[in-house]
C-alpha cells in the first residue's frame, strides 16, 4: 500500500516537473521570476522594471546602449533599427539608416514614419508619457525616403546620441495610428504588443505569467532561446522556493538572509554587480493638498536638516541590507564617474538634531514625548510600498529614530500600483523613493530638478535655481573635467539642500541557474543581451 | 414548493439590492474621490481628465452616481480594474471559478470527514478516542485560519518538501503537460490549500454533527428502534444521522461566509490567484471597482448558499414535503 | 444554573488559569516586560535572533524583544477584543430588542436590513472598510470590528423577545392592564443572560482571531505596536528562518480561543441542560 503510494507520488512529480531543456539544436525557456507585472506594454507608458524588461526585448531602439555606459556622443553604441548613422556637419541632426531587413512581428516592413510616428507619441500630452522630458532636446523626425529617418536637434548636445536613442522604443504606426490615443492606453493592442525586437509576445496571464517566444525570422538572427518566461510571485517566500526548487531559472533582488541557502545548492550561482538603483527619505516640499503652497513642515530646510541628522543611515542599511547596499550619495550614484566621495554627508547626530528642533521651536510640552509648534504636533507619514520588504524594514528602523528625536511617524504602507499613483500625484508627507537610475548621471535633471516636477521623477518638488543652472550647464559641457565639477557643485548644493535622507545604493544581487549561458550583464539593465543567452543541450 | 422558491427567491434579490447599495455608499464615505487615480494627475491632460470624470459621472449628485452604476452593474459591466488594467468582469470570470473550486472541495471533504468523526465519536462514546477526537477538534476548530496555514506551509512545503509552494499550478510548465498531467498539477497544488481549509471546517462540522447525534439519540423513536431489537450502529446510521442529517444540511449552507473568510486568508498564505487573494490586493492597491465587485460577488454567494440551505431542508425533512 | 458544573471539569478551569494568566498579562504587561516593546536597542547586533536566555522569545528583524512584545501583544490582543465585544454585544441586544417589541412593518424592514448586512462576509466587509481608509488608528479599528459582530446575537435575542411576547405570563399580565413593554423587559434580561454569555464568550474568540488576521494582513494595528497578529506578520517574509515570530503569538491565540471557546460550551451546556 506505501509502495504504491510512493510510486504514484514519484508518477506525478515526474510528469508534472515538465522539460524546459533544448533539443540538441538549441533552444530551450527561460524562466525569470518577477514580483509584479508590468504596469504596460507600451513602451512610453511603461514605468515598472518589469515592463522594461519586456519591452525591450519585444521592441527595438535606433541603436542600443554599449555595455560602457557610455552616453557622450555615439561611442560604443550598438546598431539595432539603424544599421548605421551620419551626422551632419553642425550636428544639428543624425540621418539614420534603417535596416532594409527589419520587420514587424505582423510582417509589414519598418519604415522611417513609424520612427516619426513614435516621436510624436512619446510627446502626446493626452498620453501623458514619463519620457517627455528626456526627449526634450529632439526637435521633429524628417523621413527624406522610406528607410531614412533624420532626427533634428534644438541645439548640440552632448548626449543628443543618446537623447534620440536611449528610449525610444520604436512602434508601428500602421497599428496604433488608427486608434485615438486617449484610448491607447485600455486598449487591446496595448496589452499584445507588435513589435520589432527578437522576441514576440505570446500570451500574458496577469498575476501569474507573462510569456515571449522567439521571433524566428528577425532582421537580427533569431535568439538562442525558444522562450523567455516571466514568473510572477508577489510573495518573496513563494518565488524564493520556485527558483530553489528549480522550476524558475533567474531571481533578480536576492535578500540577503537567503544568499547563503542559493550559495549552497550546486545547480544556482550568485552573482554581484554594483547597483544603479538609489533610495532615499523624500520630503514632500509641497502640500499634497494644495500642490501650490509649500508644505506646512518640510518647506522649512532647517528642519529637513534637523530631521536628517537624527536618522543613523549607516546602521539602518546595515540592519536592512546587510553588506549589501552602501549609503546613499546625494542625487548620484557610485558608478558615475561624477560622483564625489569627498562630499560629507549630513552627520547623525541625535544630540544636534534635538538642540536644532529646539531652537526652530519644536518643544514637546506636553510631555507625550512628541514635539509641537503653535499648536500643531511634529507629525507625519511615511509612504512605502508592500512589494519591498526593504523599504518596509527601513520605514520601521526611521519611526523609532525619529520617536527618539520627537517626532511622531505613522507608516502608510500601499500595493506598488496605488504607491506609483500617490507618488507620482505628490499624495504623500514623505516617501521612501526609489529610482532606478539613468546610465548618465543627467538623470539628475529628471529626478531633482524643477523640470522633473511635472513629467519627471521630481514628485517630491525640489526646485533650486542654483541646482538647475548646474546641471544644465554640466549637461551641456563637452569637456569631461568640467561637466565632472558642475555636477559635484550641484551635488553639493543639494546635499546642504537636504530635500530627501539618502538612504541605500543596494548592489544588485541576482540567482541564476547553472545551465544558463548568461552574458551581458548591464548593470543598469541586466536583461539587455537575453537574446545571446543560451542553455548548453543536456544528454 | 414553487411559490415558496419564488418568495425566497424574491427576498434574495432584494438582499443583494441592499447590499450594492450598502458598498456603494460605503466606498464612496470613504476620504478621498474614489476614482481618482489619474484624475488628480497634473500631467493627463485638462481634457482628458474631464472627460474620465463624465465617464464616471463624478461631477454628478451621489444619486446619479449610484443610478450609472446600478445601471451598469446590470448591463454586466462591473467597471473598470485599475490594478489589473482589464475589466472587473473578466478578473472575476478567472479567479471567482478558482475560489469556488477550493471552497468546493474543502466543504465536500469537511462534510464527509466531519459526518464520520462524530459518528465514531457518538458510537464509541465515552472511550479514550472519542475524548481524542474531541479534543482534536476542539485545538483546530480554535485554530487562527492563517496561522495553521502559515504552520502547514512550513510543514509540507519547507521541511517536508512534499507540495508546491503556492499558486494554482505550475506557472510556466503547466500548458506544455499533457491532459492528466496537468490535471495532477492542478490537484498537486490544490492538496495544501484545501487540506488546510478541511482541517478547519471538518473540526467545526464533527463537534456540531457530534452534538446533533447526540440530541437525537435519546429520542423516542430511537428508543422504539431498539425496541425492535435493531443493532445499534444500523439504528445510529440510519435513523439518527437522518435526523441530525437535516441540522447539517442547514449548517453547510450557512456556512459560506465562514468558507469564504477562510478562503482569503489561506489564498494569501498559499498564493492562491483566487477571489480572496484578489480582494486583499485590490484592497490594498485602493482598486475600488474591483473591491465592490468582490464584495458583491461575496455576498451573493452567502445569499445563494442560505437559500440552498433553505431549499434542501424542506427537500429533505419529509416532515415538510407536502405543501 | 450551577456555576459549580462549570468549575468542577478539569478544562474548564484550565481553561479558566489560562485567560486569567493573559489577563494578569496584559494589565500587568509594564511590569512583566522585560524590555520596552517598540524599543529598537540595536538594530544590527541584536536582530533575528532565535529564543536565548537574554531573549526567551527571541528577537525581531528591529531588534525589538518578542517576549515583550507578545505580553504588550496581550494588552492590545486582548483588549481590542474586549471593547469590539463590548460594543457588539450592546448592539446586538439593543437591535434585537428594538425590532423584536416594534413587530410589524418595523421589524420586517429591521430584518431584512439584518439580512444583508449578515450576507456580506465579515472579513470582506472590515477589509473594504479599513482599506478605504490611510493610516488607522486603534480606536477606529476597535469601532470597526465592534459594528460588525452583533448580527447573530441581534436575531437570537429577536427570536427571544418575540416568543416572550407570545408567552402566557405576559398574555395574562396584558389582561390584568401591566405594561407589556416593561414586562418584557424585566423578563427578557434574565433569559437572555446564558445567551449573552455563550455569545460574548465566542464573540470575543472571534474578534480576537480576526484582530489577528487583519494585523497579519498589513491593515490592522498599524507600527509599532504589538499585537499577536502583526508579530505573526514581521516574521511572515522569512517563515522557516524567523520560525519564533510566528509559532509564539500563535501559540498565544490558539490558547486563548481555546479556553474561551471551552469556557463559552460548557456555559452553554450548563444552561441548555436545564430547561
Amino acid at each position: 500500500m506505501r509502495a504504491a503510494l510512493l510510486a504514484v507520488v514519484v508518477c506525478v512529480v515526474a510528469c508534472t516537473a515538465g522539460d524546459r531543456s533544448p533539443s540538441a539544436a538549441g533552444g530551450g525557456t527561460l524562466v525569470i521570476s518577477t514580483p509584479g507585472d508590468p504596469n504596460s506594454l507600451l513602451p512610453p507608458l511603461v514605468t515598472t522594471t518589469q515592463g522594461r524588461q519586456v519591452t525591450d526585448l519585444v521592441y527595438d531602439r535606433l541603436a542600443l546602449l554599449g555595455d560602457s555606459l557610455n552616453t557622450l556622443g555615439d561611442e560604443g553604441f550598438i546598431p539595432q533599427l539603424a544599421e548605421s548613422w551620419t551626422w551632419s556637419r553642425d550636428s544639428l541632426s543624425i540621418a539614420f539608416h534603417l535596416n532594409p531587413n527589419a520587420r514587424w512581428h505582423d510582417g509589414a516592413r519598418v519604415t522611417s514614419s513609424d520612427v516619426r510616428f513614435t516621436l510624436g507619441a512619446y510627446r502626446d500630452s493626452s498620453l501623458a508619457s514619463n519620457a517627455g522630458s528626456l526627449i526634450g532636446a529632439i526637435d521633429s523626425v524628417s523621413t527624406p525616403d522610406s528607410l531614412t529617418a533624420v532626427v533634428w536637434f534644438r541645439a548640440r548636445a552632448p548626449e543628443q546620441f543618446y537623447q534620440a536613442t536611449g528610449q525610444m522604443r520604436i512602434l508601428p504606426e500602421h497599428i496604433w495610428k488608427e486608434i485615438p490615443v486617449a484610448s491607447w492606453r485600455s486598449s487591446e493592442q496595448a496589452n499584445h504588443p507588435v513589435g520589432s525586437g527578437r522576441f514576440r509576445f505570446s500570451s500574458w496571464k496577469q498575476g501569474e505569467s507573462l510569456t515571449l517566444v522567439a521571433d524566428t525570422a528577425n532582421y537580427r538572427g533569431r535568439p538562442k532561446l525558444d522562450r523567455v518566461v516571466w514568473s510572477i510571485a508577489p510573495d518573496f517566500n513563494t518565488a524564493l522556493a520556485r527558483f530553489l526548487g528549480g522550476q524558475t531559472d533567474f531571481f533578480e533582488a536576492i535578500r540577503p538572509e537567503v544568499i547563503p541557502e542559493v550559495a549552497k545548492n550546486p545547480n544556482l550561482r550568485v552573482v554581484t554587480f554594483p547597483g544603479i538603483d538609489y533610495l532615499f527619505l523624500q520630503f514632500n516640499l509641497r502640500d499634497p493638498k494644495n500642490l501650490g503652497r509649500p508644505n506646512s513642515l518640510f518647506g522649512d530646510r532647517e528642519l529637513r536638516r534637523a530631521l536628517t541628522m537624527a536618522v543613523d543611515r549607516e546602521s539602518i542599511v546595515r540592519s536592512a541590507y546587510d553588506s549589501l547596499a552602501e549609503v546613499g550619495l546625494p542625487g548620484s550614484l557610485r558608478i558615475y564617474s561624477t560622483s564625489d566621495p569627498s562630499i560629507k554627508p549630513i552627520p547623525f547626530d541625535p544630540a544636534a538634531a534635538n538642540a536644532k528642533l529646539d531652537s526652530l521651536g519644536w518643544r514637546d510640552s506636553n510631555g507625550d514625548g512628541i514635539r509641537e509648534k503653535n499648536g500643531r504636533q511634529l507629525a507625519f507619514s511615511i509612504l512605502v510600498p508592500s512589494s519591498s520588504k526593504a523599504r518596509g524594514r527601513m520605514a520601521v528602523l526611521i519611526q523609532e529614530q525619529l520617536r527618539r528625536a520627537g517626532a511622531r511617524v505613522t507608516i502608510d504602507q500601499v500595493e506598488f500600483p496605488a504607491f506609483v499613483d500617490r507618488t507620482g500625484r505628490s499624495d504623500f508627507d514623505a516617501v521612501i523613493n526609489a529610482i532606478h537610475a539613468e546610465p548618465s548621471p543627467s538623470g539628475a535633471r529628471q529626478d531633482w530638478a524643477t523640470a522633473g516636477i511635472n513629467g519627471g521623477n521630481n514628485s517630491g518638488g525640489y526646485s533650486d535655481a542654483a541646482f538647475d543652472a548646474l546641471v544644465d550647464s554640466a549637461i551641456a559641457s563637452y569637456d569631461a573635467a568640467s561637466r565632472n565639477a558642475l555636477f559635484r557643485k550641484a551635488y553639493r548644493v543639494i546635499n546642504d539642500d537636504a530635500p530627501a535622507i539618502w538612504l541605500a545604493e543596494p548592489k544588485s544581487v541576482i540567482g541564476v541557474q547553472r545551465r544558463i549561458r548568461v552574458s551581458g550583464l548591464r548593470p543598469d539593465a541586466w536583461w539587455t543581451h537575453i537574446a545571446d543567452w543560451w542553455i548548453p543541450a543536456t544528454r | 414548493m414553487i411559490s415558496l422558491l419564488v418568495s425566497r427567491g424574491l427576498q434574495s434579490v432584494l438582499i443583494v439590492a441592499l447590499v450594492v447599495t450598502f458598498s456603494f455608499l460605503l466606498i464612496h464615505s470613504a476620504p478621498g474621490d474614489p476614482f481618482a487615480g489619474a484624475l488628480d494627475n497634473p500631467r493627463v491632460s485638462a481634457g482628458v481628465r474631464a472627460r474620465l470624470r463624465a465617464e464616471y459621472g463624478l461631477d454628478r449628485p451621489l444619486p446619479e452616481q449610484f443610478g450609472k452604476y446600478v445601471s451598469q452593474l446590470a448591463r454586466g459591466n462591473l467597471g473598470w480594474s485599475f490594478s489589473r488594467g482589464r475589466p472587473v468582469r473578466e478578473v472575476l470570470a478567472d479567479v471567482l471559478p478558482r475560489t469556488l473550486l477550493l471552497m468546493g472541495t474543502a466543504l465536500l471533504a469537511s462534510f464527509l470527514i466531519g459526518v464520520a468523526v462524530a459518528t465514531v465519536q457518538v458510537s464509541r462514546r465515552g472511550t479514550a478516542l472519542d475524548r481524542f477526537l474531541d479534543r482534536a477538534s476542539l485545538f483546530f476548530a480554535s485554530m487562527p485560519d492563517f496561522w495553521l496555514a502559515i504552520l502547514i506551509l512550513l510543514a509540507f512545503s519547507y521541511w517536508l518538501p512534499l507540495f508546491p509552494i503556492g499558486g494554482a499550478a505550475d506557472a510556466v510548465m503547466h500548458d506544455s503537460l499533457s491532459a492528466p498531467g496537468r490535471l495532477a498539477d492542478s490537484l498537486w497544488h490544490l492538496a495544501l490549500p484545501a487540506g488546510t481549509l478541511t482541517l478547519l471546517f471538518a473540526s467545526g462540522i464533527a463537534r456540531f454533527q457530534r452534538g446533533a447525534l447526540l440530541d437525537v439519540m435519546p429520542l423516542d423513536f430511537i428508543r422504539t428502534a431498539r425496541g425492535k431489537g435493531l443493532r445499534e450502529r444500523h439504528i445510529l446510521l440510519r435513523h439518527a444521522m437522518r435526523n441530525a442529517l437535516l441540522t447539517l444540511i442547514t449548517l453547510i449552507g450557512l456556512s459560506f461566509p465562514d468558507l469564504l473568510t477562510g478562503a482569503v486568508f489561506i489564498e494569501k498564505v498559499f498564493a492562491w490567484p483566487g477571489m480572496g487573494l484578489t480582494t486583499v490586493d485590490a484592497v490594498g492597491a485602493r482598486d475600488y471597482p474591483l473591491v465592490i465587485a468582490c464584495v458583491i460577488v461575496g455576498s451573493v454567494l452567502v445569499v445563494l448558499g442560505s437559500l440552498l440551505a433553505d431549499l434542501l431542508y424542506r427537500w429533505a425533512d419529509p416532515r415538510l414535503r407536502e405543501r | 444554573m450551577s456555576k459549580s458544573a462549570i468549575w468542577s471539569r478539569p478544562s474548564s478551569r484550565a481553561a479558566f488559569l489560562t485567560l486569567a494568566v493573559f489577563f494578569a498579562a496584559a494589565v500587568f504587561a509594564p511590569f512583566v516586560a522585560p524590555y520596552n516593546p517598540i524599543a529598537q536597542p540595536d538594530i544590527i547586533a541584536l536582530k533575528d535572533l532565535p529564543p536565548s536566555p537574554a531573549h526567551p522569545l527571541g528577537t525581531d528583524p528591529y531588534s525589538r524583544d518578542v517576549l515583550s512584545r507578545v505580553i504588550y501583544g496581550a494588552r492590545l490582543s486582548l483588549g481590542i477584543g474586549l471593547l469590539a465585544t463590548i460594543i457588539s454585544v450592546t448592539l446586538g441586544v439593543a437591535y434585537g430588542a428594538v425590532s423584536g417589541l416594534a413587530g410589524g412593518i418595523v421589524d420586517s424592514v429591521m430584518m431584512r436590513i439584518l439580512d444583508a448586512l449578515m450576507a456580506i462576509p465579515r472579513l470582506l466587509l472590515l477589509i473594504a472598510l479599513l482599506a478605504s481608509w490611510h493610516s488607522l488608528p486603534v480606536t477606529t479599528l476597535v469601532l470597526f470590528l465592534g459594528f460588525t459582530g452583533w448580527f447573530g446575537l441581534s436575531r437570537i435575542v429577536r427570536g427571544q423577545v418575540l416568543a416572550l411576547k407570545q408567552s402566557e405570563f405576559v398574555m395574562a399580565a396584558r389582561a390584568i392592564g401591566a405594561n407589556r413593554g416593561r414586562i418584557i423587559v424585566t423578563h427578557l434580561l434574565p433569559n437572555l443572560f446564558s445567551v449573552i454569555v455563550v455569545a460574548a464568550t465566542l464573540g470575543f474568540a472571534n474578534v480576537v482571531v480576526l484582530e489577528a488576521g487583519l494585523s497579519y494582513l498589513g491593515i490592522g494595528v498599524p507600527q509599532p505596536l504589538a499585537s499577536w497578529g502583526n508579530i505573526i506578520q514581521d516574521g511572515a517574509e522569512n517563515v522557516s528562518g524567523l520560525w519564533w515570530l510566528s509559532l509564539f503569538p500563535g501559540l498565544a491565540l490558539l490558547a486563548t480561543v481555546v479556553s474561551l471557546n471551552t469556557i463559552g460550551e460548557r456555559i452553554r451546556e450548563t444552561f441548555q441542560t436545564v430547561r
